[in-house]
Order: C-alpha cells, then structure tokens, then sequence
C-alpha cells in the first residue's frame, strides 16, 4: 500500500494547498488575505496549468495572455507537461484536487453500491465516451482562441467546486458540477474520462512517454486485479505495454500496489529491443 | 529508485518547484494581470489603450490611470457609492446589480463601452451589453456623445434601482466642470427659470404647465411620459434663445 499512501499524500496536500488560495482569493478583495509563500492571493486561474495550453494561440499571435490567465499558468503548464514526457498524465492521477474530490465522492459510491459500482455505464460504451473529451478540448482551444476569453470556466466543475461561493459561478458550471457528483457515485472519474480538456491533452503523452507502465505477460497470472484497480476502466491485463491515452500514471494496477506478482505490471524506462518486440 | 511511488512523486514536486523557481529567479513568474491594457494595434487608434481589453479586475483607478475616466465619474455612472470609488472593480457590477428588469445585466462590458464612449476609442461591445441612464446622461452632460448617439443608448438604457448617481452626480460637478446653462435630465426647473425659461414658453412648447421649481427634468419626462430627448432640444434651444 505504499503507492496508495505517497499518492494519497500529494492529493491532499494539494487539494488543501487548491482550496487556502481559492479562498485567500476572495479573503484579497475585501483586503483581507493570508500571506501564502509564493503564491500570495494568486488566482485560481493563476495556478492552473490548463491556462497555459488555452492561451498558446494569444501568446503567439499577439503576445498577450487570455483574460485571467497570467504568466504563472504557462510556467506551470510547461513544467506539468514535462513530467507528463517522462513519466505521463501523473498530474491527474497524483495533483488534480478535482480528480482527487471525485474519488472521495466514488469511495461513497462503493461503499453504497458494493459490486454494482463501476458498473452503470456498459464496457463499449464507456470507450465511445472516452473520445467526448477531444471534441471539449478542440471546442475549448478553438473558442478561447476566437474570444479572448476563458469560455470554458462557465462550464469547468472545478472552478464551480472552488468557487462556489463568489458569485463567480455560472449555473452550467453548478449543472456541470452536480452531473460529476451524481455520476462519481456510480462509476470512478466520471469528469477525467469523458469530459476534461485538460485530461484530454496531457493523455497524449501516453503515446510516447519515456517512462510506461510495462506489463511483463511471461509472469502475470491473469488474475485481472490490474484491470479492477484501474479509475480509468484501462483493461491492463491483455496489454504489454500501456499507451492507452486514458492513462492518469496513478500506478494503482502497479505490482507496488493491486497486482500481487512483484515485478509484472511496473513503471519502467522499456529497453528499445523491447519496445520493438511489443 | 525502486521506489516508483516515491520516483513520481518526486518528478512532480522538482518539475513545479523548478518552475516556479527558474520563473521567480528571472521575473517571469506573474499571479496577476500588469492592469495595463493592451494597445490598439492597427489604424487611427493604434498605439491607444485599447478599452476592448480592460478585465472585471481593474479598480476604477487603474482604469483612470490606463484611460482618465475619473472613478467619481465612473462611480455615478454606474451608481455605485462609496467613500474611495477609485477603489471598485469593475467586476463589482455584476455582484452589486444583478440581474435587472428585462434580464439585462451591468457588468464590466459596461464598463468598457462607457470608457470607450468617454474616451472617444472605438470599441464592438457585446450585443446584450447596455449602459445605466445615468451614464447617458454624464456622457451627454459631459459632451463625450452626440444627441443622436445619446438617443440610440437611451432604448436600451436601463434605470438602477436606488441608483446613487443623481447625488453623486452633484459631487462630480466640483471637479469636472459642466458646460454653461447644459441642459440635462437633473436641471430643475428652477435652474430653467434662472436661465429665462418662462411658464408661458413650456406652455406653449409641450401643452403642460412646469413643474416646482425643485423638480428636475427627467421626473417630468416620466410622468408626462414624453421622451427626454424631445425635451432636452426643445428646452435647449429656449434657454439658448433666451441667453
């Protein structure tokens, strides 16, 4: 369980760290803030990464930044992408105090549904869904592109979960919102799989990450835990090496974690001899 | 490291701390806008503020500083009160007015049209945005609009609840000078009378006797129901004639 227990760790620091600057935030317009060190009354837009990859086509074409998005979001865009390369969309598994609040709310569900959790949304289906989140993200990229502005906060759960007692909030964001929390009651992530952009982009790195997760099939003994642990609904057990773009790096079917063989299903650097042969 | 766990966890941590720190060491790192407008880029305006880009975040000062639109101004326009109207967001709108009659909103598009008016910088609003009639009239008191332009703002112009804009108005009018004997919707009658405006003209213009000498204009444009833009022409040209 020590995966679990590191992973486990970071969520909630970062989940605290989300929710003292979304209020410090507002504590700052009445003049009354808390210095936070570095960050000091930032924004929530001013600490997320997503910024950074919504006002690329402002910052090239006229050298500005999208309305609410600051400098700040294009550091940590980049430096979120980086660790995307080497060891792929960790930021969702392991940061994302939004993926991190749908699996407190999925835990409820588990608990309420037993067995049935997981289960609402049919196997074929659920991989149809899964391409919802390209067209958000080529919807967001184009209109944020078109307007100057952050078209898809009007829509975003998780600012309409970190704000929703500014005012701030449009209702499509508290509809958002709700659908995510009943969904999160019946099936894990519900937002990551079918709906983020942001998701949506980072599981590109999938593809060509340096660091995979690797499954080793002369060892694995097809118990399918791999597959059970996955939030992401990845069928690990019938791949050797997992590109799937769904991927969030949270190392859940790991053999530090659900697979009880040591050494099967690992996050590993793949020998180029081997990457060829699978 | 054997331990993956701990391998992931530390690639983030570095990857953001690295950022940050690289960031902050050359000045890059920035959690807030400059409040410096950007310029506009081509034509006649180049090189001005651009009034299309100022954000609900900027206080009315950083707005007089970008455009010099007093806050006072803004403030009445927008009817808010206050002692430091230069301290207001323009964001502050939406959350002080809501939504009024007629689903219409005043929010920080508002904001800018009224910047853009004021400073003569064009600037495409957005189709549902209107103005507060206070703001017409400072605009047209103020001559930033003609009657024409004024005429085409007041059908859509919307009336504030409680709007503070005709006491604060009055405040206003110590700094910025008023053009002399300016007809406007606040002149009362008694400034009318001042300015050789007779009970016998007002009969003959409009068919209806005046109103106390304490009455402004715009309270008899309301009840008599005859358009404030009909009035104000034809009451100008009685004070002008007059002079």
């Amino acid at each position: 369980m020590k995966t679990e227990r590191w992973r486990r760790s970071i969520q909630i620091v970062f989940f605290v760290l989300i929710a003292l600057i979304a209020v410090n935030h507002t504590l700052s317009e009445s003049g009354a803030s808390i210095p936070i060190p570095f960050l000091a009354d930032a924004s929530l837009h001013a600490v997320c990464p997503f910024g950074g990859v919504v006002t690329i086509h402002k910052l090239v074409t006229e050298g500005g930044f999208v309305q609410k998005i600051h400098e700040s979001s294009l550091v940590l865009g980049i430096a979120v992408l980086v660790t995307a390369f080497l060891v792929g969309p960790a930021f969702c598994g392991w940061i994302c105090p939004f993926g991190t609040f749908q699996e407190f709310v999925s835990k409820l569900g588990r608990k309420l549904l037993g067995k049935r959790f997981g289960k609402l949304i049919p196997k074929k289906l659920d991989r149809v869904l899964k391409y919802l989140r390209y067209a958000v993200l080529i919807w967001v990229v184009v209109m944020t592109a078109i307007s100057g502005k952050l078209i898809f906060s009007d829509y975003d759960p998780y600012y309409a979960l970190f704000q929703f007692w500014t005012g701030e909030v449009a209702i499509t964001g508290f509809v958002a919102l709700g659908i995510v929390l009943i969904m999160s009651l019946f099936v894990e992530r519900p937002f990551c799989r079918y709906a983020c952009p942001y998701g949506a982009f980072l599981g590109l790195t999938n593809l060509f990450r340096f660091m995979p997760i690797r499954r080793k099939a002369s060892t694995c003994i097809s118990c399918t835990k791999c597959d059970k642990a996955c939030p992401m609904g990845i069928e690990v057990s019938n791949k050797t090496i997992i590109r799937d773009p769904s991927c969030i790096s949270c190392l859940l079917c790991t053999s530090d974690a659900a697979c009880p063989v040591s050494g099967t299903v690992e996050l590993k650097v793949i020998p180029y001899k081997e990457l060829k042969d699978a | 490291m054997r331990n993956k766990a701990a391998l992931v966890a530390a690639v983030l941590v570095l990857s953001l701390a690295a950022g940050y720190g690289v960031s902050k060491a050359t000045g890059y790192w920035k959690t807030k806008g400059s409040k410096n407008p950007i310029k506009i880029q081509k034509g006649e305006f180049a090189g001005e503020n651009d009034p299309g880009d100022i954000r609900g975040s900027y206080s009315f000062d950083d707005i007089d500083a970008a455009f010099g639109v007093p806050p006072q101004m803004m403030a009445a326009a927008f009817g808010l009160k206050g002692d430091n109207p230069g301290a207001l967001q323009a964001k502050s709108l939406e959350t002080t007015w809501g939504e009024l009659e007629g689903g219409v909103e005043i929010g920080t598009d508002a904001v800018r049209l009224f910047t853009a008016l004021w400073t003569g910088i064009p600037y495409d609003m957005e189709e549902t945005t209107v103005l507060p009639e206070a703001a017409v009239e400072i605009l047209e008191t103020y001559n930033k609009i003609d009657a024409q332009k004024a005429v085409q703002l007041r059908i859509s112009a919307v009336k504030l609840p409680n709007a503070a804009a005709g006491e604060e108005l009055t405040d206003v009018t110590e700094d910025h000078e008023v053009p002399d004997r300016m007809v406007r919707g606040l002149t009362t009658f008694g400034d009318l009378q001042d300015w050789g405006v007779t009970e016998e003209m007002w009969l003959e213009e409009f068919g209806k006797p005046m109103g106390s000498k304490a009455d402004d204009m715009k309270d008899w444009a309301d009840e008599t129901e005859i358009p404030m833009s009909e009035i104000k022409s034809a009451v100008q040209e009685m004070v002008d004639s007059g002079a």
